[in-house]
């Protein structure tokens, strides 16, 4: 028992959480990540989820709208996409920390993630060459996103 | 076919293309509301109106293709629940709106906004704001009867 308290076992402990932290498995950091303030204040109140969610689908219309009509980039728009994106991005990321590890369970999650990724990299290569082509496999994307989204509640 | 609506893949497909139809229609009517309080100058009010119309009119067929359909999967469901009785409110209330505002905007032709239109805007804005907040919490108001 006093072994415990003693300094070398100190370190032997503080090196091991260390490690633990370096060495996560996803799992376990998306644990942490649902542990955290902000995901248990979501998790745990009545409103967090529901007005969350509500603000993402809200800011999918908006982005949505502003990459579906070409002929939108004659008006003066672009902040409704980038509202729009940003809006996304944080009420997305809010809503995955309040229940990080059964989203990383879930499929369709996963597909999803995926998609966003090809979709990110679509943009990247947009910016050189082949714009239409590009912009009709980004519509194609987002609406498979779309897709796997909804699927997450039920696979 | 409620059955077959039911089963596990088929309900997200629909609620999925409901929403690309939700981003048509919704998108479509912030964009004319927005112009009416004047963003985005470069193409006059009705021009705005006018060639958005078609997505409006494509994103409320796909809604009022798979929202009935997924009503008619569970009756008892969707009448007993309070947001999802909001959101038809709202709904009739916003589209009628929305048709009134739309044939003004066309007919008259007029390229500027006066305080009348800048504030149906403001009006369409909210109504359709709260028909997305409570179609999306119809989810959460969940009284099941079994």
């Amino acid at each position: 028992m006093d072994q415990h308290y003693s300094g070398g076992t100190r370190d032997r402990g503080f090196r091991h959480s260390r490690r633990l932290i370096f060495g996560m498995s996803i799992l376990q950091l998306c644990e942490r990540i649902q542990d955290t303030w902000v995901s248990r204040t979501i998790s745990e109140s009545t409103w967090g989820y529901p007005i969350i969610g509500a603000l993402h689908v809200l800011a999918i219309v908006l982005f949505g709208v502003a990459i579906l009509i070409p002929r939108l980039r004659a008006l003066d728009i672009r902040w409704v996409r980038r509202v729009g994106l940003i809006l996304i991005v944080t009420t997305g990321a809010l809503v995955f920390a309040s229940g990080a590890a059964r989203y990383y369970g879930s499929t369709s999650f996963r597909i999803k993630l995926i998609l966003l990724a090809l979709i990110a990299l679509n943009a990247i290569v947009s910016r050189r060459h082949h714009r239409k082509l590009n912009s009709a496999i980004g519509l194609v994307l987002w609406a498979a996103v779309i897709f796997a989204s909804r699927g997450i509640a039920f696979f | 076919m409620a059955e077959f609506i039911k089963q596990s893949w088929v309900f997200p497909v629909i609620q999925s293309v409901h929403l690309i139809g939700l981003t048509m229609l919704v998108g479509s009517i912030f964009l004319v509301d927005l112009r009416l309080l004047g963003i985005g100058r470069s193409q006059t009010v009705t021009a705005v109106a006018s060639g958005l119309a078609p997505w409006t009119n494509g994103g409320l067929l796909t809604v009022l293709v798979t929202g009935p359909l997924m009503f008619a999967s569970d009756l008892t469901r969707y009448l007993n629940n309070p947001a999802f009785l909001l959101k038809m409110g709202l709904l009739a209330v916003a589209l009628a709106g929305h048709f009134i505002l739309r044939r003004r905007i066309v007919r008259d032709g007029f390229t500027s906004s006066g305080s009348r239109q800048k504030l149906a805007a403001v009006l369409s804005l909210i109504l359709w704001i709260s028909i997305i907040l409570a179609g999306r919490a119809i989810a959460d108001f969940d009284i099941r009867v079994v």
